[in-house]
């Protein structure tokens, strides 16, 4: 049975578009991913819920400087020190990560491509998440995970670059990763950024598509929905803004 | 967003009665995704894409943008 999410608290009619995004959501976090079990993806998505509530990310968000304040993550799970680092960080405190958490988060025990699979994960449940919040709305209940292994397969076309982890270029999205990128005047970065696992490549394009513009539409300002263009951004960048994210 | 839910609510509300519900819906959405892009982009160190660089950089410089510690981690910053 596909999950489903919950609207019935919704004020106002929820799309169709969204639905099935948030239902695909669901799914592909339940499933085994390229490196991490569909149980190891829903701990960690938990995990990322669950930074909220977390002592040390309190303290930290007070201090001037996060590496100030040394400690251990309220932890829900028996996930690695590392993976509740990313999924409590990325989710509570992620304009103020740097390259050298980045690099001593390696260090401590995870590779680069289980970094990008963490970061897919904790990142696509905190969209739908916020989601929910600003429409005012319980979160969607995690699913039941799916059974199976890992693919354990690293995309021969990503490859290292400016970002601190690799990715596919368009020019590389070559065999299974072919269908990664549409024909676009423009693919962005931020769809790159996880084509190291490329199923959550696909699953940011899926969700971006239904809750922002479609890839193919990003460089088209005449591109609206119910609010136009000019006012998505508007909203998108007060987001950023509090987010204080500067790409 | 915050925690308040009670000035959410009240948010919410006049949000609706200038926008309609499928615009307020809309702004949600947009909202979700942002929360999910500005994660990644913080957590990955993408650089600034030229086209967008090239759109933005005005803006950037009169809102002060480099002052945000993530433009440490964005290359083109």
């Amino acid at each position: 049975m596909p999950p489903t999410a919950d609207y019935s608290a919704s004020p106002v009619p929820v799309r169709d578009d969204l639905r099935e995004a948030h239902a695909r959501i669901l799914e592909h976090l339940r499933g085994p991913g390229s490196w991490f079990s569909g149980a190891q993806r829903l701990a960690i998505a938990a995990e990322s819920r669950n930074a909220a509530h977390c002592r040390l990310c309190r303290e930290r968000k007070e201090a001037v400087s996060p590496a100030a304040v040394q400690g251990s993550h309220d932890a829900l799970s028996d996930l690695s020190d590392p993976l509740v680092e990313v999924a409590h960080r990325v989710r509570n405190d992620p304009a103020r990560l740097s390259r050298r958490w980045f690099e001593e988060t390696l260090d401590a025990g995870l590779s680069d491509a289980e970094y990008v699979e963490a970061v897919g994960v904790v990142t696509l449940l905190a969209g739908a998440d916020y989601f929910c919040r600003a429409l005012g709305i319980p979160v969607f209940r995690l699913p039941e995970p799916l059974a199976g292994e890992p693919s354990r397969q690293r995309p021969l076309g990503a490859k290292p670059g400016e970002a601190w982890v690799p990715m596919i270029a368009l020019e590389d999205a070559e065999g299974p990763e072919a269908d990664l990128y549409p024909e676009a005047p423009m693919i962005p970065n931020i769809m790159r950024a996880l084509s190291l696992v490329p199923d959550h490549a696909r699953a940011l394009q899926a969700s971006s598509n239904a809750h922002y513009v479609a890839v193919e539409a990003i460089a088209d300002p005449s591109v609206r929905r119910d609010l136009d263009r000019p006012q998505m951004e508007l909203v998108a960048s007060r987001v950023s803004a509090l987010n204080e994210c500067f790409y | 967003m915050g925690a308040d839910d009670a000035a959410l609510a009240r948010e919410r509300a006049a949000l609706r009665e200038v926008l309609g519900d499928a615009a307020f819906l809309d702004a949600c959405a947009v909202i979700g995704a942002f929360n999910v892009v500005d994660r990644i982009a913080d957590a990955t160190g993408i650089p600034l894409d030229p086209a967008l660089l090239m759109m933005s950089a005005a803006v950037r410089e009169e809102l002060d943008l480099a002052r945000f510690g993530s433009s440490a981690n964005t290359p083109g910053a």
